[in-house]
């Protein structure tokens, strides 16, 4: 009876909390409800599209068949047994990883370095020209870059079949070697995505108030020691939002990159089989959707932790620098 | 008589001439990187087919051929509704794309806008945590039931976190709350605000993420992958992808069109013709880059500066 | 103005939402539109097939059929997309070697029996019982096999206008050593020419189908040796002798440039062999099927056995490499079955699926036989191609091909009472208990199997590796549970 007393009494205290701030969410509704009614499109979409499948998770516990569906009967953590075999989780983990270092650390040297040269050059035009060009394959899809990689390297390819004879070299069956796409893969992202950091970067640097040159000029500064104390220290704002928008996404492989550039060739795996690519065949070749939800329910939490541990180790360095 | 002597140190001092030269080498040599592997395939496709099984892929066909394109032009059809769908696709969904992302971002840009942390947390989560591949298909196909519908191809991209993040950035530092208020003293409405000041004032990163919109929807093929079943509302791309697993998709209506059964016309080119299939596929964004690039780099200048 | 806009703001929004919640409710009409998946060409002309047919359905069984035809290179993929879609399907082509057995402990089909009894009279009477018992699992019938050949032997079909041209002599052929002489010429003398075509190495499968049955999937290398003899026994098929006596001479093949270079990746050999730039490939032969697949390919061709020696074997796999199913989704399961039942007695319904329609694809030129129809061939007709094996039905209502000879059923019949049958006929392996075993080991053979079954990769060099994996991924466990089964079937089959 005592209970049942607390019980209700909880119960008013929550309508009375609820109570207290109804009318103020309704004062800023009718206050503001051209926004509110803009906001509700997106909203819905948003709330739909991105939300709802977050409740779809279950399914990574549960037996799933046809049958019941979402009712289907739990099944603990049996889901991702199979990806704990045959050493699976750890090889996708760590390219997925792996992989996503090289292209942050990559994108950022080379991108830097392309901006400021390309900035020094005496011919703007032709600056302007190589610029235009490396961007070019930024606005390339994956089909069409796994079609330029495919021409290079099959067996029937430009390397095999017009640089061997020319220059003597051995021939190489690349699809079949995954030792050489932990740096064919790199170089191909960087090919394709360069362009586009590049463009960032040389923003930034055209941003620079040109007074800073001209005192390091008066006090005699090398052209280097200009690029090192003046443009660098100006762009350090830049790389870190660039760097830590990518931290955020570590977990997440590109998708077209690793499904279309190894032609999902079997013997490519170890070296080519990220989180994305796993999850999308292991719905393909096992048709289990529990399992394929629980590698998925996998990356999403693993994921989820890595972009917190990233903000924290970020916030540590840098408070001001922090996602959220 | 300071400034000329500062301008010339400043010359004296930039790179040498020897290093300028180094450097017009090595870009030269990149250059050649990013366009080489187009033009290779560009001379695949006009190469014999059968010279090409002896030679293999090579700059310097020894004999040329266009049969794979006369053989493709034999059923642009499918090529044609392929790109129909591609462009269809990419209008609408750029259009929705934008007008959804400025509602959303409008609202939430506005410091006297009580709840825009809610919101932006609201959009800002959906970057950190996701219901991965096999929910999110289920929703698509099981309940709004879009399977073999152009809405799966028009959906998925149309309000991303990070466009969002972007405008709200821009309109936050572009857009002088002093304006608003006096249109909002004039007695106009939000949405008329909406319409006739924030629009027009926000036309660069407007430019920006309706461009990452066009490039995203232009260059999709895995929403077609998942969600679309007849071939008829194959985009471009997917078609492409399916052109270089099997040589049937070009060839299994083009060959029944031909209405001839000479022995010549039995040799079906394979390598060349999709080869030749890639060439038609990347057409069009070569030919509207230099277009694309300058208002690409416009907004994203824009966009690093402000952002 | 502000008017205009704001209401304007204002139905964009209830247009949004209206369009998600009408997306979901748009199924009101009342005709029965049966969804079919078959595999199958996409020919250009599917919607006149189907219209036919449709006009025959809609007056016997009151209904109509919407054909989905995918072919080799995704009808797997589109397969699972569709049913992980929980779409309307109402009859799917579903072979055992397709994950059957996988789909049915995911509850993707419906149990058969009752409809069978209610709606299927004319299968029942139309097939061998065995086709019936074959495909249960757990007790119950979730698949309704085609009537057709209950057997095959591994074997080759070779382009005979290149056997005539070099005179090549067929008769000496014991095993698939003795084609490399042939392979050899046409490697040296016919530019162009595949000598030997292999889509992701299938053909490791038909030579090796004679010996061992596979009772998982294709790309899991675990299978049951085809005995009569003895206590049948579950073997890690790559490392029994027969299987890296063909790894090794595929390797060797490859590097001879017999094999096609993109074998590793081709998933559909059609185009290339239809184009007559295949010199020779492997199939799955029974009396006939070079005849039979004249049709296919518009030219002439031979077939050889693998092995000269083996007498054909009927087990499980062979009653269920081709079925058909119908989804737990299906809206109308017993019209679906009736559809099914006419595809078992009703020559039209049969013959328009398997040839298309009379006058447009085909005409006839006799009781039986049949010849593309005047202006028509090959390569210009709008429904060629179409492997009638796949079809479901009762095969033999279907016509014969000119090229076939007119005693075709007859000779089948024969074939199939020649076949030894296997102790096991009758047992399927329910994957259930193994599943994470299972989908562990399909990774790993889709990563190592199929690059050792290609030839594009050395066995000795890569088998340790795979067998390291396959471990890891729970082969003996696999294997010890199929064994369980397979005595528990023995012992209740006594």
């Amino acid at each position: 009876m005592g209970q049942h007393n607390t019980n209700i009494e909880t119960d008013l205290h929550v309508v009375k909390k609820t109570k207290r701030k109804t009318p103020e969410l309704f004062k800023e509704l009718s206050k503001n409800k051209e926004l509110f009614l803009m906001l509700l499109p997106p909203f819905i979409f948003i709330f739909i599209n991105n939300y709802l499948p977050m409740f779809g998770i279950v399914i990574a516990f549960k037996n799933y068949n046809y049958n019941d569906a979402f009712l289907s009967p739990w099944n603990g953590l049996k889901n991702f047994e199979f990806l704990f075999k045959s050493r699976s989780a750890w090889i996708i983990t760590r390219n997925t990883i792996a992989y996503n270092l090289v292209f942050i650390f990559l994108g950022l040297i080379i991108a830097v370095t392309i901006a400021i040269i390309l900035n020094e050059l005496k011919n703007k035009t032709l600056a302007k020209f190589y610029q235009s060009v490396i961007f070019l394959p930024y606005f390339l899809s994956w089909v069409v870059v796994a079609y330029l990689v495919y021409s290079i390297l099959s067996p029937n390819g430009f390397y095999n079949k017009s640089l061997v004879p020319i220059l003597r070299l051995l021939p190489i069956e690349w699809y079949t070697e995954p030792k050489y796409w932990t740096v064919i893969i790199p170089i191909v992202n960087t090919w394709k995505t360069i362009g586009y950091g590049i463009v960032i970067y040389l923003a930034g640097i055209s941003g620079i108030d040109q007074e800073y040159y001209e005192a390091a000029v008066l006090d005699g500064a090398s052209k280097f020691q200009q690029i090192k104390s003046i443009t660098i220290p100006f762009l350090v704002p830049l790389m870190i939002i660039t760097t830590i928008m990518a931290i955020g996404n570590i977990f997440r492989a590109d998708f077209g990159l690793f499904f279309q550039v190894p032609m999902q060739q079997g013997l490519l795996k170890p070296t080519t089989e990220v989180l994305d690519t796993y999850i999308y065949n292991a719905l393909m070749f096992s048709g289990d959707l529990g399992m394929s939800s629980a590698a998925g329910f996998y990356q999403s939490v693993v994921g989820f932790f890595l972009v917190l541990l990233a903000n924290w180790s970020i916030g540590k360095i840098s408070k001001e620098h922090k996602i959220f | 008589m300071v400034g000329k002597v500062i301008k010339k140190k400043y010359e004296l001092n930039s790179i040498s001439s020897k290093t300028n030269m180094v450097f017009n080498i090595l870009f030269s040599i990149y250059c050649i990187a990013c366009l080489a592997p187009l033009l290779l395939i560009f001379m695949v496709s006009i190469t014999d087919e059968v010279s090409l099984v002896e030679n293999g892929y090579s700059f310097f066909p020894s004999k040329i051929s266009f049969s794979a394109y006369q053989y493709l032009f034999m059923d642009f059809e499918k090529i044609l509704r392929a790109y129909g769908v591609t462009i269809g696709v990419c209008v609408i969904g750029t259009v929705l794309s934008v007008l959804l992302t400025m509602l959303f971002a409008y609202p939430i840009s506005r410091k006297s806008f009580k709840y825009r942390n809610f919101f932006s947390f609201y959009i800002f989560f959906t970057m950190l945590f996701q219901g991965g591949l096999v929910p999110w298909y289920i929703l698509y196909t099981r309940y709004l039931r879009l399977e073999d519908s152009l809405l799966a191809l028009i959906l998925p991209p149309l309000v991303t976190a990070f466009n969002v993040l972007v405008v709200k950035t821009y309109l936050a530092a572009n857009l002088p709350e002093a304006i608003l208020e006096s249109a909002r003293i004039d007695g106009a409405s939000e949405f008329r605000i909406f319409f006739s000041i924030v629009i027009p004032l926000s036309v660069p990163v407007i430019a920006t993420i309706g461009l990452f919109s066009v490039l995203a929807y232009w260059n999709d093929w895995y929403l077609c992958l998942l969600y679309i079943r007849s071939p008829k509302n194959y985009n471009i791309q997917y078609s492409m992808y399916q052109a270089l697993r099997s040589i049937e998709f070009l060839t299994s209506s083009n060959v029944a069109s031909l209405g001839n059964t000479s022995s010549e016309l039995l040799k079906v080119p394979g390598e060349t013709l999709r080869m030749a299939m890639a060439i038609i596929g990347i057409g069009p964004i070569v030919f509207a880059y230099p277009f694309f690039q300058k208002y690409f780099i416009k907004g994203l200048t824009i966009g690093a500066v402000k952002g | 103005m502000s008017k205009v806009k704001k209401s304007t703001c204002i139905a964009l929004v209830v247009i949004m939402i209206l369009g998600f919640v009408l997306t979901g409710c748009n199924q009101s009409n009342k005709e029965v539109v049966l969804e079919c998946y078959f595999l199958a060409p996409q020919c250009r002309d599917i919607n006149l097939v189907e219209e036919e047919l449709n006009k025959i359905l809609k007056e016997k069984i009151g209904a109509t059929v919407k054909l989905n035809y995918f072919f080799w290179d995704n009808y797997q993929d589109q397969q699972r997309l569709a049913i992980a879609s929980g779409k309307q399907i109402d009859l799917m082509f579903s072979p055992s070697w397709w994950g059957y057995s996988n789909y049915v402990s995911q509850q993707a089909f419906l149990p058969l029996d009752d409809l069978l009894d209610k709606y299927g009279k004319d299968i029942v009477s139309n097939i061998h019982p065995a086709y019936l018992e074959a495909p249960r699992i757990d007790g119950k019938l979730y698949a309704i096999p085609t009537a057709k050949d209950m057997t095959g032997v591994g074997g080759v079909l070779i382009n005979k206008a290149l056997v005539d041209k070099y005179n090549f002599d067929l008769s000496t052929i014991r095993s698939p050593e003795d084609f490399e002489p042939m392979l050899k010429v046409i490697k040296e003398n016919e530019p162009g020419v595949v000598p030997f075509l292999s889509t992701q190495g299938d053909h490791s499968s038909y030579f090796l189908q004679d010996f061992y049955e596979n009772i998982i999937r294709a790309e899991i290398p675990i299978g049951v040796k085809k005995t009569a003899t003895g206590e049948p026994k579950v073997y890690n098929m790559q490392e029994t002798p027969e299987f890296t006596r063909i790894a090794n001479l595929t390797r060797d093949w490859y590097k001879k440039g017999y094999i096609n270079s993109d074998v590793a990746t081709l998933n559909n050999g059609m185009p290339i062999k239809r184009a007559q730039k295949a010199f020779m490939w492997g199939e799955q032969l029974k009396p006939g099927k070079a005849e039979e697949m004249k049709a296919q390919l518009g030219y002439e061709v031979v077939q050889v056995n693998a092995y000269a020696d083996l007498t054909p074997f009927a087990s499980t796999g062979d009653l269920t490499n081709s079925m058909l199913v119908i989804p737990r989704t299906s809206k109308h399961p017993e019209k679906a079955m009736a559809f099914l039942n006419l595809m078992f007695h009703d020559k039209e319904v049969k013959n328009l699926l398997s040839w298309g329609i009379e006058g447009v694809h085909y005409k006839k030129i006799g009781e039986n036989q049949i010849d593309f129809a005047d202006g028509v061939d090959a390569n210009n007709s709008g429904y060629t191609g179409i492997a009638q094996w796949a079809m479901g039905g009762n095969q033999f209502l279907d016509y014969l091909w000119v090229s076939e000879s007119s005693d075709k059923w007859e000779k089948m019949n024969a074939f199939n009472q020649s076949a030894t049958i296997s102790k096991t006929l009758g047992w399927i392996f329910n994957t259930e208990p193994v599943k994470a075993e299972v989908a562990a080991l399909a990774t790993v053979g889709i990563e190592f199997g199929r690059p050792i079954g290609s030839g594009i990769v050395d066995y000795d060099e890569h088998y340790p590796k795979m067998k390291s994996a396959m471990e890891a991924a729970g082969v003996d466990k696999v294997i010890e549970e199929a064994q369980r089964q397979l005595d528990e079937f023995l012992a209740q089959n006594r």
